[in-house]
Protein backbone atom coordinates (compact mmCIF):
# COMPACT_ATOMS: atom_id res chain seq x y z
CA UNK A 1 0.00 0.00 0.00
CA UNK A 2 1.03 3.39 -0.74
CA UNK A 3 -0.83 6.86 -0.37
CA UNK A 4 -0.49 9.93 -2.07
CA UNK A 5 -0.95 13.65 -0.87
CA UNK A 6 -3.01 15.89 -3.62
CA UNK A 7 -0.23 18.51 -4.74
CA UNK A 8 -3.05 19.87 -7.64
CA UNK A 9 -5.24 18.90 -9.92
CA UNK A 10 -5.05 20.74 -13.54
CA UNK A 11 -7.99 20.61 -15.40
CA UNK A 12 -7.70 21.22 -19.79
CA UNK A 13 -10.83 21.19 -19.98
CA UNK A 14 -14.49 20.60 -18.93
CA UNK A 15 -13.64 16.46 -18.13
CA UNK A 16 -10.40 16.59 -18.76
CA UNK A 17 -7.63 17.34 -15.50
CA UNK A 18 -4.47 16.09 -14.47
CA UNK A 19 -4.56 14.79 -10.70
CA UNK A 20 -0.79 15.21 -9.19
CA UNK A 21 -0.10 13.55 -6.00
CA UNK A 22 3.54 13.09 -3.75
CA UNK A 23 3.94 9.65 -2.86
CA UNK A 24 4.56 8.55 0.92
CA UNK A 25 6.88 6.27 -0.54
CA UNK A 26 8.73 6.12 -3.58
CA UNK A 27 8.33 3.35 -6.42
CA UNK A 28 8.66 3.18 -9.89
CA UNK A 29 6.34 1.96 -12.52
CA UNK A 30 6.57 0.38 -16.32
CA UNK A 31 4.06 2.38 -19.02
CA UNK A 32 0.92 0.10 -19.02
CA UNK A 33 0.06 -0.23 -15.19
CA UNK A 34 -2.00 0.98 -13.48
CA UNK A 35 -2.55 2.40 -9.85
CA UNK A 36 -5.86 1.39 -7.36
CA UNK A 37 -6.89 5.05 -5.81
CA UNK A 38 -9.01 5.80 -3.41
CA UNK A 39 -12.30 7.90 -4.51
CA UNK A 40 -13.10 9.70 -1.37
CA UNK A 41 -16.87 8.60 -0.36
CA UNK A 42 -17.08 6.09 -2.61
CA UNK A 43 -16.86 2.32 -1.80
CA UNK A 44 -14.64 1.00 -4.85
CA UNK A 45 -11.11 2.39 -5.45
CA UNK A 46 -10.85 3.05 -9.08
CA UNK A 47 -8.02 1.70 -11.68
CA UNK A 48 -6.38 4.55 -13.44
CA UNK A 49 -3.34 4.18 -15.76
CA UNK A 50 0.21 5.40 -14.18
CA UNK A 51 0.90 8.22 -16.26
CA UNK A 52 3.67 9.93 -15.14
CA UNK A 53 6.10 8.94 -11.60
CA UNK A 54 8.92 11.49 -11.53
CA UNK A 55 10.62 10.41 -7.97
CA UNK A 56 7.33 10.53 -6.02
CA UNK A 57 5.61 12.65 -8.03
CA UNK A 58 2.70 10.72 -9.75
CA UNK A 59 0.55 11.87 -11.89
CA UNK A 60 -3.07 10.51 -13.55
CA UNK A 61 -4.61 11.63 -16.91
CA UNK A 62 -8.31 11.74 -16.00
CA UNK A 63 -11.49 12.29 -17.31
CA UNK A 64 -14.14 12.83 -15.20
CA UNK A 65 -17.24 10.79 -16.24
CA UNK A 66 -19.01 9.24 -13.38
CA UNK A 67 -19.11 9.86 -9.09
CA UNK A 68 -15.76 8.29 -8.97
CA UNK A 69 -13.75 10.27 -11.71
CA UNK A 70 -15.98 13.38 -10.32
CA UNK A 71 -15.09 12.88 -6.68
CA UNK A 72 -11.43 13.20 -7.34
CA UNK A 73 -11.64 16.40 -9.53
CA UNK A 74 -12.93 17.85 -6.84
CA UNK A 75 -10.44 17.65 -4.01
CA UNK A 76 -8.16 20.03 -2.60
CA UNK A 77 -4.33 20.27 -2.08
CA UNK A 78 -3.17 17.94 0.84
CA UNK A 79 -6.20 15.38 0.96
CA UNK A 80 -4.24 12.08 1.16
CA UNK A 81 -5.63 9.06 -1.12
CA UNK A 82 -4.90 5.50 -0.74
CA UNK A 83 -3.27 3.75 -3.69
CA UNK A 84 -2.03 0.30 -4.40
CA UNK A 85 0.57 0.51 -7.16
CA UNK A 86 2.29 -0.33 -9.47
CA UNK A 87 -0.30 -2.96 -10.71
CA UNK A 88 -0.76 -5.37 -13.74
CA UNK A 89 1.37 -6.31 -16.96
CA UNK A 90 3.23 -3.23 -18.57
CA UNK A 91 3.65 -3.25 -22.45
CA UNK A 92 5.99 -5.96 -23.82
CA UNK A 93 9.31 -4.32 -25.29
CA UNK A 94 8.28 -3.78 -29.18
CA UNK A 95 9.58 -5.51 -32.15
CA UNK A 96 13.66 -4.58 -32.23
CA UNK A 97 13.19 -3.40 -35.71
CA UNK A 98 10.76 -1.11 -37.70
CA UNK A 99 8.29 1.62 -36.68
CA UNK A 100 5.95 1.43 -33.99
CA UNK A 101 2.19 2.58 -33.93
CA UNK A 102 0.11 4.38 -30.52
CA UNK A 103 -3.80 3.92 -31.12
CA UNK A 104 -5.24 6.48 -28.75
CA UNK A 105 -9.06 6.84 -28.19
CA UNK A 106 -10.07 9.59 -26.45
CA UNK A 107 -8.05 9.06 -22.45
CA UNK A 108 -6.78 5.53 -23.41
CA UNK A 109 -3.46 8.04 -24.43
CA UNK A 110 -3.18 8.08 -20.50
CA UNK A 111 -1.13 4.41 -20.64
CA UNK A 112 0.32 5.23 -24.13
CA UNK A 113 1.83 8.91 -23.55
CA UNK A 114 4.96 7.33 -21.07
CA UNK A 115 5.16 4.66 -23.36
CA UNK A 116 5.76 6.80 -26.37
CA UNK A 117 7.93 9.10 -25.18
CA UNK A 118 10.20 6.14 -23.78
CA UNK A 119 10.36 4.05 -26.70
CA UNK A 120 11.05 7.63 -28.53
CA UNK A 121 14.52 7.62 -26.21
CA UNK A 122 14.68 4.81 -27.04
CA UNK A 123 15.60 5.14 -30.34
CA UNK A 124 12.58 3.77 -31.72
CA UNK A 125 10.06 5.96 -35.13
CA UNK A 126 7.18 6.33 -32.89
CA UNK A 127 3.49 7.19 -34.65
CA UNK A 128 1.14 8.41 -32.25
CA UNK A 129 -2.96 7.96 -33.87
CA UNK A 130 -4.93 9.39 -31.23
CA UNK A 131 -8.94 9.60 -32.05
CA UNK A 132 -11.26 11.44 -28.98
CA UNK A 133 -14.65 13.09 -29.83
CA UNK A 134 -13.62 16.36 -29.92
CA UNK A 135 -10.96 19.30 -29.67
CA UNK A 136 -11.49 19.77 -25.95
CA UNK A 137 -10.26 16.28 -25.44
CA UNK A 138 -7.00 16.34 -27.35
CA UNK A 139 -5.14 18.82 -24.79
CA UNK A 140 -2.62 20.86 -26.23
CA UNK A 141 -0.65 20.94 -23.61
CA UNK A 142 0.11 17.63 -24.08
CA UNK A 143 0.01 17.54 -27.93
CA UNK A 144 3.01 20.36 -27.06
CA UNK A 145 4.92 17.65 -25.13
CA UNK A 146 4.44 14.99 -27.66
CA UNK A 147 6.23 17.31 -30.85
CA UNK A 148 9.23 17.92 -28.16
CA UNK A 149 9.36 14.08 -27.51
CA UNK A 150 9.81 13.38 -31.54
CA UNK A 151 6.66 12.03 -31.82
CA UNK A 152 4.87 12.18 -35.16
CA UNK A 153 1.15 12.51 -34.51
CA UNK A 154 -1.93 12.13 -36.43
CA UNK A 155 -5.30 13.66 -35.02
CA UNK A 156 -9.14 12.60 -35.90
CA UNK A 157 -12.44 13.94 -33.91
CA UNK A 158 -15.80 12.80 -34.36
CA UNK A 159 -16.96 16.35 -34.67
CA UNK A 160 -13.92 17.17 -37.14
CA UNK A 161 -12.97 20.30 -34.62
CA UNK A 162 -9.56 19.47 -34.82
CA UNK A 163 -7.10 16.86 -37.35
CA UNK A 164 -8.97 14.47 -39.44
CA UNK A 165 -13.07 14.19 -38.92
CA UNK A 166 -14.07 11.08 -38.08
CA UNK A 167 -13.17 7.53 -36.40
CA UNK A 168 -9.49 6.54 -34.93
CA UNK A 169 -9.95 3.65 -37.11
CA UNK A 170 -10.22 5.74 -40.25
CA UNK A 171 -6.81 7.55 -39.44
CA UNK A 172 -4.70 4.92 -39.51
CA UNK A 173 -3.06 3.70 -42.64
CA UNK A 174 -4.95 0.54 -44.72
CA UNK A 175 -1.14 -0.65 -45.05
CA UNK A 176 0.08 -1.76 -41.63
CA UNK A 177 3.61 -0.96 -41.94
CA UNK A 178 3.95 -0.82 -38.31
CA UNK A 179 5.88 -4.04 -36.83
CA UNK A 180 4.47 -3.15 -33.36
CA UNK A 181 0.97 -1.74 -32.15
CA UNK A 182 -0.01 -0.20 -28.91
CA UNK A 183 -3.72 0.19 -28.86
CA UNK A 184 -5.24 1.49 -25.52
CA UNK A 185 -9.53 3.04 -25.41
CA UNK A 186 -12.63 2.05 -24.88
CA UNK A 187 -14.03 -1.43 -25.59
CA UNK A 188 -16.04 0.15 -28.46
CA UNK A 189 -13.26 1.65 -30.18
CA UNK A 190 -11.31 -1.87 -29.41
CA UNK A 191 -13.86 -3.81 -31.53
CA UNK A 192 -14.22 -1.79 -34.09
CA UNK A 193 -10.17 -1.62 -34.78
CA UNK A 194 -9.04 -4.94 -33.93
CA UNK A 195 -9.85 -6.92 -37.15
CA UNK A 196 -7.72 -3.85 -38.76
CA UNK A 197 -4.99 -4.42 -36.72
CA UNK A 198 -4.35 -8.66 -37.68
CA UNK A 199 -2.06 -8.25 -40.17
CA UNK A 200 0.41 -6.34 -37.54
CA UNK A 201 3.32 -8.74 -36.71
CA UNK A 202 2.97 -7.59 -33.33
CA UNK A 203 -0.43 -5.52 -31.62
CA UNK A 204 -0.89 -5.44 -28.13
CA UNK A 205 -3.83 -3.87 -26.23
CA UNK A 206 -4.61 -2.36 -23.07
CA UNK A 207 -8.22 -2.84 -21.81
CA UNK A 208 -10.46 -1.38 -19.00
CA UNK A 209 -13.13 -3.11 -17.07
CA UNK A 210 -14.67 -2.25 -13.69
CA UNK A 211 -12.64 -3.49 -10.49
CA UNK A 212 -12.86 -3.81 -7.03
CA UNK A 213 -9.21 -5.27 -5.59
CA UNK A 214 -6.91 -4.48 -8.20
CA UNK A 215 -5.10 -8.01 -7.58
CA UNK A 216 -7.21 -10.89 -8.73
CA UNK A 217 -8.98 -11.60 -5.86
CA UNK A 218 -12.67 -10.33 -6.14
CA UNK A 219 -12.46 -11.76 -9.68
CA UNK A 220 -15.16 -9.08 -10.90
CA UNK A 221 -12.61 -7.68 -14.38
CA UNK A 222 -13.03 -10.92 -16.00
CA UNK A 223 -12.42 -11.34 -19.78
CA UNK A 224 -15.09 -13.35 -20.98
CA UNK A 225 -13.27 -16.26 -23.00
CA UNK A 226 -12.83 -20.18 -22.89
CA UNK A 227 -10.04 -19.63 -19.99
CA UNK A 228 -11.32 -16.82 -17.93
CA UNK A 229 -8.52 -14.11 -17.82
CA UNK A 230 -8.55 -10.89 -14.97
CA UNK A 231 -8.00 -7.79 -16.50
CA UNK A 232 -6.36 -6.39 -13.50
CA UNK A 233 -3.39 -9.25 -12.92
CA UNK A 234 -3.09 -11.18 -16.17
CA UNK A 235 -3.64 -7.77 -18.16
CA UNK A 236 -4.16 -5.12 -18.26
CA UNK A 237 -2.46 -5.32 -21.35
CA UNK A 238 -3.27 -8.63 -24.12
CA UNK A 239 -1.55 -9.58 -27.21
CA UNK A 240 -3.97 -9.72 -29.97
CA UNK A 241 -3.29 -13.76 -29.87
CA UNK A 242 -5.04 -13.50 -26.47
CA UNK A 243 -7.96 -11.54 -27.48
CA UNK A 244 -8.94 -13.84 -30.76
CA UNK A 245 -10.77 -15.67 -28.02
CA UNK A 246 -12.63 -13.17 -26.54
CA UNK A 247 -16.23 -13.16 -27.08
CA UNK A 248 -16.83 -9.46 -26.34
CA UNK A 249 -15.06 -8.79 -29.97
CA UNK A 250 -16.98 -11.59 -31.59
CA UNK A 251 -20.07 -9.59 -30.27
CA UNK A 252 -21.29 -6.86 -32.68
CA UNK B 1 -2.86 -4.71 26.09
CA UNK B 2 -5.68 -6.17 26.31
CA UNK B 3 -6.54 -9.06 24.76
CA UNK B 4 -8.80 -10.05 21.59
CA UNK B 5 -8.38 -13.34 21.88
CA UNK B 6 -11.52 -15.06 20.77
CA UNK B 7 -12.63 -18.66 20.15
CA UNK B 8 -15.47 -19.98 18.26
CA UNK B 9 -16.02 -23.49 19.51
CA UNK B 10 -13.10 -25.34 20.52
CA UNK B 11 -10.89 -22.76 17.59
CA UNK B 12 -8.79 -19.92 19.17
CA UNK B 13 -8.61 -17.22 17.41
CA UNK B 14 -5.66 -14.97 17.71
CA UNK B 15 -8.23 -11.85 17.38
CA UNK B 16 -11.81 -11.83 15.85
CA UNK B 17 -10.94 -10.24 12.50
CA UNK B 18 -10.90 -12.22 9.50
CA UNK B 19 -11.88 -11.38 5.64
CA UNK B 20 -15.61 -12.74 4.08
CA UNK B 21 -15.36 -15.32 2.02
CA UNK B 22 -15.14 -14.17 -1.77
CA UNK B 23 -13.32 -10.64 -0.92
CA UNK B 24 -9.98 -12.26 -0.06
CA UNK B 25 -9.42 -14.58 -2.97
CA UNK B 26 -7.39 -17.51 -1.63
CA UNK B 27 -5.49 -15.32 0.77
CA UNK B 28 -2.42 -15.12 -1.11
CA UNK B 29 -3.64 -12.06 -3.17
CA UNK B 30 -2.87 -9.75 -0.27
CA UNK B 31 -0.20 -10.68 0.72
CA UNK B 32 2.77 -8.07 1.66
CA UNK B 33 0.13 -5.74 0.91
CA UNK B 34 -1.43 -5.37 4.31
CA UNK B 35 -0.77 -7.19 7.76
CA UNK B 36 -1.58 -10.59 8.16
CA UNK B 37 -0.90 -10.13 11.97
CA UNK B 38 -4.14 -8.44 12.87
CA UNK B 39 -6.55 -11.17 11.34
CA UNK B 40 -7.61 -13.89 13.54
CA UNK B 41 -8.15 -15.96 10.44
CA UNK B 42 -8.06 -16.55 6.87
CA UNK B 43 -11.45 -17.21 5.00
CA UNK B 44 -11.20 -18.35 1.19
CA UNK B 45 -13.46 -18.04 -1.69
CA UNK B 46 -16.07 -20.29 -1.90
CA UNK B 47 -14.87 -23.98 -2.96
CA UNK B 48 -16.91 -26.18 -5.64
CA UNK B 49 -15.70 -29.76 -6.17
CA UNK B 50 -14.88 -28.72 -10.02
CA UNK B 51 -13.86 -25.41 -11.03
CA UNK B 52 -16.88 -22.57 -12.21
CA UNK B 53 -16.66 -19.95 -14.41
CA UNK B 54 -19.25 -18.16 -12.77
CA UNK B 55 -21.44 -14.96 -14.75
CA UNK B 56 -20.54 -13.40 -17.52
CA UNK B 57 -18.87 -9.16 -16.99
CA UNK B 58 -20.17 -6.85 -16.00
CA UNK B 59 -20.11 -8.51 -12.32
CA UNK B 60 -19.93 -5.40 -10.64
CA UNK B 61 -21.68 -2.24 -10.02
CA UNK B 62 -21.02 0.21 -7.25
CA UNK B 63 -24.01 1.97 -5.53
CA UNK B 64 -23.39 4.68 -2.90
CA UNK B 65 -24.40 3.21 -0.59
CA UNK B 66 -22.78 -0.79 -1.19
CA UNK B 67 -21.58 -2.91 -3.72
CA UNK B 68 -23.93 -5.23 -6.13
CA UNK B 69 -21.61 -8.17 -7.71
CA UNK B 70 -22.56 -11.47 -9.45
CA UNK B 71 -19.26 -12.74 -9.67
CA UNK B 72 -21.43 -16.49 -9.79
CA UNK B 73 -19.11 -18.41 -7.10
CA UNK B 74 -16.25 -18.34 -9.75
CA UNK B 75 -13.50 -20.49 -8.33
CA UNK B 76 -10.87 -22.80 -9.70
CA UNK B 77 -12.03 -26.22 -7.54
CA UNK B 78 -11.09 -28.51 -5.26
CA UNK B 79 -7.96 -30.01 -6.60
CA UNK B 80 -6.19 -26.84 -8.21
CA UNK B 81 -7.10 -25.05 -4.51
CA UNK B 82 -5.29 -28.45 -2.41
CA UNK B 83 -2.37 -28.11 -4.94
CA UNK B 84 -1.52 -24.42 -5.88
CA UNK B 85 -3.40 -22.70 -3.02
CA UNK B 86 -3.30 -24.86 0.02
CA UNK B 87 0.53 -24.92 0.14
CA UNK B 88 1.26 -20.79 0.72
CA UNK B 89 -2.00 -20.87 3.39
CA UNK B 90 0.04 -23.74 5.51
CA UNK B 91 3.19 -21.32 5.94
CA UNK B 92 0.78 -18.52 7.10
CA UNK B 93 0.53 -18.95 10.99
CA UNK B 94 -2.90 -18.84 10.49
CA UNK B 95 -6.15 -20.76 10.97
CA UNK B 96 -7.85 -21.18 7.70
CA UNK B 97 -11.26 -21.57 7.13
CA UNK B 98 -12.27 -23.13 3.93
CA UNK B 99 -15.73 -21.44 2.40
CA UNK B 100 -17.31 -24.42 0.22
CA UNK B 101 -20.44 -24.87 -1.64
CA UNK B 102 -22.25 -27.30 -4.29
CA UNK B 103 -24.66 -27.27 -6.85
CA UNK B 104 -25.77 -30.60 -5.02
CA UNK B 105 -26.09 -32.20 -1.86
CA UNK B 106 -23.37 -34.67 -3.21
CA UNK B 107 -21.03 -32.66 -4.64
CA UNK B 108 -20.92 -30.43 -1.05
CA UNK B 109 -20.45 -33.68 0.50
CA UNK B 110 -17.52 -34.10 -1.76
CA UNK B 111 -16.18 -31.11 -1.09
CA UNK B 112 -16.45 -31.19 2.37
CA UNK B 113 -14.91 -34.89 2.77
CA UNK B 114 -11.31 -33.53 1.47
CA UNK B 115 -10.73 -30.70 3.64
CA UNK B 116 -9.61 -32.00 6.01
CA UNK B 117 -5.97 -31.40 7.42
CA UNK B 118 -4.34 -28.35 9.36
CA UNK B 119 -4.48 -25.51 8.82
CA UNK B 120 -7.98 -26.03 7.67
CA UNK B 121 -9.99 -25.59 10.62
CA UNK B 122 -13.03 -25.49 10.31
CA UNK B 123 -15.22 -25.62 6.97
CA UNK B 124 -17.73 -22.37 6.54
CA UNK B 125 -20.91 -23.96 4.58
CA UNK B 126 -21.91 -21.23 1.64
CA UNK B 127 -25.88 -21.89 1.67
CA UNK B 128 -26.41 -19.11 -0.44
CA UNK B 129 -26.02 -21.07 -3.96
CA UNK B 130 -28.47 -22.85 -6.00
CA UNK B 131 -29.42 -26.68 -5.58
CA UNK B 132 -29.59 -27.38 -9.08
CA UNK B 133 -31.79 -30.81 -8.87
CA UNK B 134 -34.19 -28.71 -7.03
CA UNK B 135 -34.60 -26.38 -9.80
CA UNK B 136 -32.02 -23.66 -8.22
CA UNK B 137 -33.39 -23.09 -5.09
CA UNK B 138 -31.23 -22.17 -2.57
CA UNK B 139 -29.79 -24.49 -0.14
CA UNK B 140 -30.75 -21.46 2.56
CA UNK B 141 -34.09 -20.94 1.53
CA UNK B 142 -36.08 -23.35 4.06
CA UNK B 143 -35.40 -24.64 7.30
CA UNK B 144 -35.67 -27.98 6.18
CA UNK B 145 -32.94 -27.51 3.23
CA UNK B 146 -30.35 -26.01 6.05
CA UNK B 147 -31.07 -28.94 8.37
CA UNK B 148 -30.58 -31.82 5.69
CA UNK B 149 -27.38 -30.37 4.29
CA UNK B 150 -25.74 -29.44 7.65
CA UNK B 151 -26.32 -32.85 8.82
CA UNK B 152 -25.44 -34.32 6.15
CA UNK B 153 -22.22 -32.55 5.95
CA UNK B 154 -21.69 -33.35 9.77
CA UNK B 155 -21.49 -36.83 9.29
CA UNK B 156 -19.08 -36.55 6.34
CA UNK B 157 -16.69 -34.46 8.44
CA UNK B 158 -14.57 -34.01 11.49
CA UNK B 159 -14.05 -30.64 11.31
CA UNK B 160 -16.30 -27.75 12.52
CA UNK B 161 -19.18 -26.61 9.84
CA UNK B 162 -20.17 -22.52 10.09
CA UNK B 163 -22.74 -22.22 8.57
CA UNK B 164 -23.41 -19.07 6.69
CA UNK B 165 -26.28 -17.67 6.06
CA UNK B 166 -28.48 -15.52 3.56
CA UNK B 167 -30.24 -12.68 5.13
CA UNK B 168 -33.92 -13.96 5.30
CA UNK B 169 -35.01 -11.77 7.97
CA UNK B 170 -38.42 -13.51 8.29
CA UNK B 171 -37.48 -17.35 8.91
CA UNK B 172 -34.54 -16.22 10.73
CA UNK B 173 -35.37 -18.37 14.00
CA UNK B 174 -36.03 -21.72 12.32
CA UNK B 175 -33.12 -21.41 9.75
CA UNK B 176 -31.14 -20.74 13.06
CA UNK B 177 -32.47 -23.69 14.73
CA UNK B 178 -32.70 -26.06 11.83
CA UNK B 179 -28.69 -25.10 11.33
CA UNK B 180 -27.67 -26.07 14.95
CA UNK B 181 -30.04 -29.27 15.37
CA UNK B 182 -28.36 -30.49 11.78
CA UNK B 183 -25.13 -30.21 13.69
CA UNK B 184 -23.61 -26.86 13.01
CA UNK B 185 -20.23 -25.88 15.24
CA UNK B 186 -21.20 -21.99 14.82
CA UNK B 187 -23.16 -19.46 11.98
CA UNK B 188 -21.86 -17.40 9.90
CA UNK B 189 -24.27 -14.17 9.82
CA UNK B 190 -24.88 -12.82 6.97
CA UNK B 191 -24.12 -13.80 3.22
CA UNK B 192 -25.06 -10.99 0.75
CA UNK B 193 -28.51 -9.50 0.09
CA UNK B 194 -29.99 -11.07 -3.15
CA UNK B 195 -30.25 -7.19 -5.59
CA UNK B 196 -30.52 -6.27 -8.79
CA UNK B 197 -30.45 -3.05 -11.00
CA UNK B 198 -31.72 -2.17 -14.32
CA UNK B 199 -30.33 0.65 -16.64
CA UNK B 200 -33.93 2.15 -17.61
CA UNK B 201 -31.78 3.75 -20.85
CA UNK B 202 -30.79 0.39 -22.09
CA UNK B 203 -33.25 -2.09 -21.03
CA UNK B 204 -30.44 -4.27 -19.96
CA UNK B 205 -29.35 -5.20 -16.88
CA UNK B 206 -26.60 -3.73 -14.75
CA UNK B 207 -24.77 -7.01 -13.95
CA UNK B 208 -23.92 -10.43 -16.60
CA UNK B 209 -25.96 -12.24 -14.40
CA UNK B 210 -28.86 -9.98 -13.77
CA UNK B 211 -29.02 -10.56 -10.17
CA UNK B 212 -26.27 -10.00 -7.44
CA UNK B 213 -25.48 -10.24 -3.84
CA UNK B 214 -25.89 -6.51 -2.48
CA UNK B 215 -22.90 -5.61 0.25
CA UNK B 216 -21.49 -2.67 2.53
CA UNK B 217 -22.88 0.09 4.04
CA UNK B 218 -26.44 -1.14 3.20
CA UNK B 219 -26.35 -4.30 4.34
CA UNK B 220 -25.20 -3.07 7.99
CA UNK B 221 -28.17 -2.46 9.87
CA UNK B 222 -29.67 -5.55 8.09
CA UNK B 223 -27.01 -7.77 9.25
CA UNK B 224 -26.88 -6.54 12.93
CA UNK B 225 -30.52 -7.00 13.71
CA UNK B 226 -29.81 -10.65 12.32
CA UNK B 227 -27.29 -11.48 14.82
CA UNK B 228 -29.19 -9.37 17.45
CA UNK B 229 -31.90 -11.93 16.90
CA UNK B 230 -30.32 -14.77 16.15
CA UNK B 231 -28.29 -14.24 19.40
CA UNK B 232 -31.65 -14.86 21.71
CA UNK B 233 -32.15 -17.96 19.65
CA UNK B 234 -29.11 -19.98 20.10
CA UNK B 235 -26.18 -20.52 21.72
CA UNK B 236 -23.94 -21.43 19.14
CA UNK B 237 -20.93 -18.69 18.13
CA UNK B 238 -22.03 -16.27 15.72
CA UNK B 239 -19.58 -14.63 13.15
CA UNK B 240 -21.03 -11.69 11.83
CA UNK B 241 -20.53 -10.32 8.41
CA UNK B 242 -22.16 -7.58 6.72
CA UNK B 243 -21.26 -3.73 5.84
CA UNK B 244 -18.93 -3.31 8.48
CA UNK B 245 -16.14 -0.59 7.91
CA UNK B 246 -15.13 0.60 10.99
CA UNK B 247 -14.42 0.05 14.83
CA UNK B 248 -17.24 1.11 16.07
CA UNK B 249 -19.20 -0.90 13.74
CA UNK B 250 -16.94 -3.92 15.16
CA UNK B 251 -18.10 -3.16 18.66
CA UNK B 252 -21.88 -3.06 17.53
CA UNK B 253 -21.82 -6.02 16.14
CA UNK B 254 -19.82 -7.58 19.42
CA UNK B 255 -21.99 -6.11 21.36
CA UNK B 256 -25.51 -7.44 19.35
CA UNK B 257 -23.74 -10.67 20.35
CA UNK B 258 -21.68 -11.70 17.67
CA UNK B 259 -18.02 -13.55 18.73
CA UNK B 260 -15.86 -12.87 15.62
CA UNK B 261 -16.55 -10.74 12.93
CA UNK B 262 -15.73 -10.86 8.91
CA UNK B 263 -15.25 -7.82 6.78
CA UNK B 264 -16.01 -7.90 2.99
CA UNK B 265 -16.46 -4.82 1.17
CA UNK B 266 -14.98 -2.47 3.01
CA UNK B 267 -11.33 -4.10 2.02
CA UNK B 268 -12.24 -2.79 -1.59
CA UNK B 269 -11.85 0.98 -0.67
CA UNK B 270 -9.42 0.34 2.03
CA UNK B 271 -7.24 -2.85 2.80
CA UNK B 272 -6.06 -1.73 5.96
CA UNK B 273 -9.33 -2.03 7.10
CA UNK B 274 -8.41 -4.57 9.02
CA UNK B 275 -5.08 -3.20 11.11
CA UNK B 276 -7.23 0.28 11.96
CA UNK B 277 -10.57 -1.83 13.29
CA UNK B 278 -7.80 -4.08 15.13
CA UNK B 279 -6.61 -0.64 16.35
CA UNK B 280 -9.60 0.74 17.37
CA UNK B 281 -10.65 -2.41 19.24
CA UNK B 282 -7.07 -1.69 21.39
CA UNK B 283 -8.10 1.74 22.11
CA UNK B 284 -11.68 1.26 22.93
CA UNK B 285 -10.99 -1.47 25.38
CA UNK B 286 -8.62 0.75 26.69
CA UNK B 287 -11.00 3.59 27.31
CA UNK B 288 -13.51 1.94 29.16
CA UNK B 289 -11.01 0.20 31.30
CA UNK B 290 -11.60 -3.83 29.96
CA UNK B 291 -9.22 -6.30 29.22
CA UNK B 292 -10.83 -8.76 27.17
CA UNK B 293 -12.58 -8.07 23.92
CA UNK B 294 -15.42 -10.81 25.02
CA UNK B 295 -16.25 -8.52 27.77
CA UNK B 296 -18.20 -6.71 25.22
CA UNK B 297 -19.91 -9.97 23.79
CA UNK B 298 -23.46 -9.61 23.80
CA UNK B 299 -23.04 -6.38 26.32
CA UNK B 300 -26.12 -4.90 24.63
CA UNK B 301 -28.56 -7.73 25.40
CA UNK B 302 -27.62 -7.47 29.03
CA UNK B 303 -28.30 -3.77 28.81
CA UNK B 304 -31.74 -4.36 27.23
CA UNK B 305 -32.62 -6.91 29.80
CA UNK B 306 -32.18 -5.11 32.81
CA UNK B 307 -34.03 -1.66 31.37
CA UNK B 308 -37.04 -4.04 31.21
Amino acid sequence: MNEGEVISIKRFSEDLFILELFLKEETSFKPGQFAMVESPGRPLMRPFSIFQLEGKKLSFLIRAKGPGTNSLLNLRPGKRLRLILPLGKPYPEPEPEGEVWLLAGGIGIASLFPLGLLLVKEGFKVKLFWGAKSASHLPFPLLWRFKEGGLETFLSTEDGSMGQKGLLEDLIPSNITAKTIYTCGPVEMIKRIFPKLLSAPKAYFSLEERMACGLGACRSCVLWMEEIKTVCKEGPVFEKEDLLKWQALKRP
Amino acid sequence: MASLETTIGSIKLKTPLMPASGTFGYGDEYYGLISYEVLGAIVTKSLSLNPKRGNPPPRIHELPYGILNSIGLENIGLERFLKEKLPFLEKLDLPVVVSIFGESEEEFLQVGKRLKNPPICALEVNLSCPNVKEGGMLFGSSPERVHRIVSLLKNTTPLPLWVKLPPDPFHLREIVEAAEKGGADALTLVNTLPAMMINPHTGKPLLGGITGGLSGQALFPVALRMVYEAYKYTHLPIIGSGGIYSGEEAISFIMAGASAIQIGSAIFSNPHVFSEIHNYLIEFLKKKNLTDINMLKGKFHDMENSSL
